[in-house]
């Protein structure tokens, strides 16, 4: 038989400041997970920048603006779901967590369809293994957005798994026994994937002057 | 008890979001003037930065947390700061590709 | 075996780290006496050049990523991190249990890589090599050290969180052990520099996947940006591994001369400082790799900077030393080794950081003499130093004295013989990673490998005759150093709970004139 978890903590306040402080070196290390691929980005377009200018226009910002909106109510939800988690109203927080997933998964099926426009008109990040002298160009433009919104998106999907896993707990658990501390660490999470998505947006999607 | 929610209270959420909704139309909008390409950048990713600040301060209600979580925050964004300025610097001097 | 694999015990959880990474060890060990028994003649006799660049890969591979790194922080840190602060576990067992799971998912890709073929990257990965030319396994191996890295980042948050908030009533951060000051200043760069290795690797995969051409220059990439996120991470790891090892000096070294150590505030505010400077010297690797001359002069001078913390840790254990009442007991041995070594190390750093030596000796056996002075000669000194001062708290036996000192000797001896003549082999200009050398060389290169073999023996002992004392050894007691410390005031071996009673600190640490006395008796100068 497992061992039964012994919580090293004395109250729930200890154990809901231990978490969080844990949960903030977490997205600490997130931020320079991220951070080299912001890098990569910087560098690129530091010695690049006509491919920003050239290829940044093929992006669709109103698509992307959408996305941007969507990511932003669904924070603003999971806020209202670590509160009603602390103040134990069960059926809110379920419904706090069920449109959270709704808004992350219609962010993810927006950018799917998006992908798939983008390999539809070979807007592919593969090089041209056989073809010498290739030089940077739409390629290299379409791999940093490709790496960059992807690791974003597995991002988005690990967070669709923990909110669902929430939300099947919140369920099951009467009232009086739901915790906030777990809806305090995932609410953390969506906000900095959140955050992410708020730099990727201006410095893929707004790269190059938009025209009406 | 100070494991009361940390959270936001619903007014102050909203209110932030309302702020992070009108920056998203801002940012849009600029990209639309003419301005050299190193202001637009400078202007957007400002932008991205004050939307950033709005959701760790409220959202993620890391000022109401101990100093250590505030501190570790800070750290990381320090550091990838340094990495990102001696890269660049490294790049510039390098100079094209 | 089930209540092992499901356990939650800190203590149980750090031996099933010690369990691991001695298999780690001495496969990697195992690797090295090949290299070594290769090397002792000038020509390519035993293996192919191309079986000898998976050779040395391997090695470092096992080494750095599943010994070297882990090894003080998973092992030692996780079994006392806790006991030192008067808590009952870390902050979050489950993620410490689900660290370890994840170490040996990441230990057997890195195994079936070599298995399936081998890797003939080196460690460092380098690109282009390793997205494009290599026929090798890199994919499986980035993949494994990716979740090696992860399992870091498990551990060093688990730290950060448990010396903040559990340490016992009374237990002020002026308190607190040096160890643990070393083992948090660690785990912060556990936490903020394993990410960048982890993306990196990650991209490397990418690109040799999928075809992304991230690093390629062809495609607009940059093979400089590769090595730069590699150092960001793979600078700092050096302190990743030496850190910890200093923790433990910082413990030895007190307890063995009956003194105080000197400069307390100095040495907790080093460990930080250590940690934070580590992070701004990693273009010191890129002298050579095409970086730009004024990021070189920068990271020179920086590179500098950190010898100072440094400086600082050994000035203070020679003080501590000083007009105190040294005991020269195993553990004591090791960590005198360590210091010297780690001198000797940290000396030959300062002349690879001069820009224009370095133009010279990169690349050379100098720097191979100089990082495994660092590494073996000081963090495996500090490892094995600890696990002897430790055992009989963990094992609540003692070990055979006499032969504790012996292996000691033998290390130190093994350990010169091997690596001095590397670094002559160095400032003569002989390259390392090659299976082959001229056959002026040959005397030095045997000599080296004649060092090995003694030091392979210095590594064996140990391991027997710390085995036997599980069987035979006489019960340690509590405290059998006599030594300061919240984890020498329970039982040999804690209790599930480490204190029967939740501890309360009323003084401040390593008063040793008012220590108890050592209940060692038979073991010679005691």
């Amino acid at each position: 038989m497992p061992e039964a978890v012994r919580e090293p903590f004395a109250d729930p306040a200890h154990q809901r400041d231990a978490v969080a402080l844990g949960m903030w070196a977490f997205l600490g290390q997130e931020v320079l997970f991220f951070g080299v691929l912001f890098v990569f980005y910087t560098s690129l377009r530091v010695r690049h920048p006509e491919l920003f200018a050239a290829f940044a226009p093929r992006l669709d910002w109103r698509l992307a603006t959408v996305m941007t909106v969507a990511l932003l109510i669904s924070s603003f939800t999971m806020a209202l779901a670590v509160r009603f988690a602390f103040t134990r109203a069960r059926r809110s927080l379920v419904l706090a967590l069920s449109t959270t997933m709704i808004l992350g998964a219609a962010f993810l099926a927006l950018k799917g369809w998006e992908y798939a426009h983008h390999f539809e008109h070979g807007e592919t990040p593969q090089i041209d293994l056989a073809g010498l002298g290739r030089g940077p160009g739409l390629a290299t433009f379409f791999g940093v957005y490709f790496v960059l919104t992807g690791f974003h998106a597995l991002h988005v999907l690990g967070g669709l798994g923990a909110l669902g896993w929430l939300a099947v707990a919140a369920w099951r658990t009467p009232a009086s026994d739901l915790r906030g501390s777990p809806v305090m660490a995932v609410g953390l999470y969506w906000h900095f994937v959140d955050i992410v998505w708020l730099f990727l947006f201006p410095a893929l999607y707004l790269a190059g002057r938009l025209a009406p | 008890m100070n494991h009361e929610s940390p959270a936001p209270t619903i007014a102050a959420a909203f209110l932030a979001l309302l702020a992070l909704l009108a920056l998203t139309a801002t940012t849009v909008a600029l990209a639309f003037l003419e301005l050299p390409p190193a202001v637009h950048v400078a202007l957007a990713m400002s932008i991205a930065a004050i939307k950033a600040g709005l959701v760790v301060a409220v959202f993620m209600h890391l000022m109401r947390e101990a100093p250590a979580t505030r501190l570790v925050a800070l750290v990381s964004v320090i550091l990838l700061s340094i990495l990102m300025l001696l890269v660049v610097v490294d790049v510039r001097h390098l100079g094209g590709g | 075996m089930k209540s092992w694999l499901t356990t939650t015990d800190h203590k149980r959880i750090a031996l099933l780290y010690l369990g691991t990474m001695t298999l780690f060890f001495t496969l990697g060990g195992l690797v090295a006496t090949v290299i070594r028994v290769e090397l002792a003649t000038a020509a390519s006799d035993l293996v192919t050049a191309d079986t000898y660049n998976r050779l040395f890969t391997l090695h470092g591979v096992i080494m750095v990523f599943f010994f070297l790194i882990p090894s003080i922080p998973t092992f030692l840190g996780n079994y006392l991190l806790p006991l030192m602060l008067g808590a009952p576990d870390l902050a979050f067992p489950r993620l410490n249990l689900a660290s370890w799971y994840v170490f040996v998912a990441g230990g057997l890709l890195t195994l079936t890589a070599m298995v399936a073929g081998g890797l003939d990257t080196g460690w460092t990965f380098y690109t282009p090599y390793s997205t494009t030319f290599s026929d090798s396994h890199v994919i499986l191996a980035v993949l494994g050290v990716f979740l090696a890295g992860l399992s870091s980042v498990f551990t060093g948050i688990n730290f950060i969180v448990t010396t903040h908030r559990l340490r016992a009533p009374g237990l002020a951060w002026l308190r607190l052990p040096l160890f643990v000051w070393s083992l948090y200043a660690t785990s912060l760069i556990l936490v903020l520099a394993t990410p960048v290795l982890a993306m990196t690797l990650l991209l490397v995969a990418i690109e040799r996947g999928l075809h992304v051409g991230i690093f390629d220059p062809e495609a607009g990439g940059s093979p400089l940006l590769f090595q730069h996120f590699f150092w960001f991470y793979s600078h700092p790891a050096v302190y990743i591994m030496i850190l910890p090892g200093m923790g433990v000096i910082s413990e030895l070294v007190p307890c063995f001369s009956r003194n105080r150590p000197f400069g307390y505030g100095f040495v907790a505010a080093s460990s930080l400082a250590i940690a934070v400077f580590g992070f701004l010297v990693w273009g010191h690797h890129m002298f050579v790799a095409g970086q730009s001359y004024f990021a070189s002069v920068v990271f020179s001078f920086l590179s500098f900077a950190v010898a100072v913390p440094s400086g600082v840790k050994v000035f203070s254990w020679l003080g501590t030393m000083h007009r105190g009442s040294i005991w020269l007991t195993t553990p004591m041995i090791y960590a005198l080794g360590f210091i010297a070594l780690f001198t000797i190390g940290g000396g030959t750093g300062l002349a690879l950081a001069m820009l224009a030596v370095d133009v010279h000796l990169h690349d050379t056996y100098f720097v191979v003499a100089h990082f495994h002075t660092i590494m073996v000669g000081g963090m495996l000194m500090a490892y094995l130093g600890g696990l002897h001062f430790w055992w009989p708290k963990i094992s609540g036996r003692l070990y055979s004295e006499r032969w504790g000192r012996i292996a000691a000797y033998t290390l130190f001896i093994g350990f010169l013989l091997t690596f001095l003549p590397q670094f002559v082999l160095g400032t003569q200009g002989l390259p390392r990673r090659t299976a082959s050398y001229p056959p002026e060389f040959q005397f030095l290169q045997g000599l080296s490998s004649a060092g090995a073999t003694i030091l392979a023996v210095g590594y064996v002992l140990p391991g027997v005759y710390l085995l036997a004392s599980l069987v035979r050894g006489r019960p340690a007691g509590d405290n059998p150093w006599g030594a300061t410390g919240l984890e020498w005031c329970t039982s040999s071996p804690p209790p599930p709970h480490n204190f029967v009673r939740p501890p309360v600190v009323t003084d401040d640490p390593y008063d040793y004139p008012r220590a108890p006395q050592p209940t060692i008796t038979g073991v010679g100068d005691a």
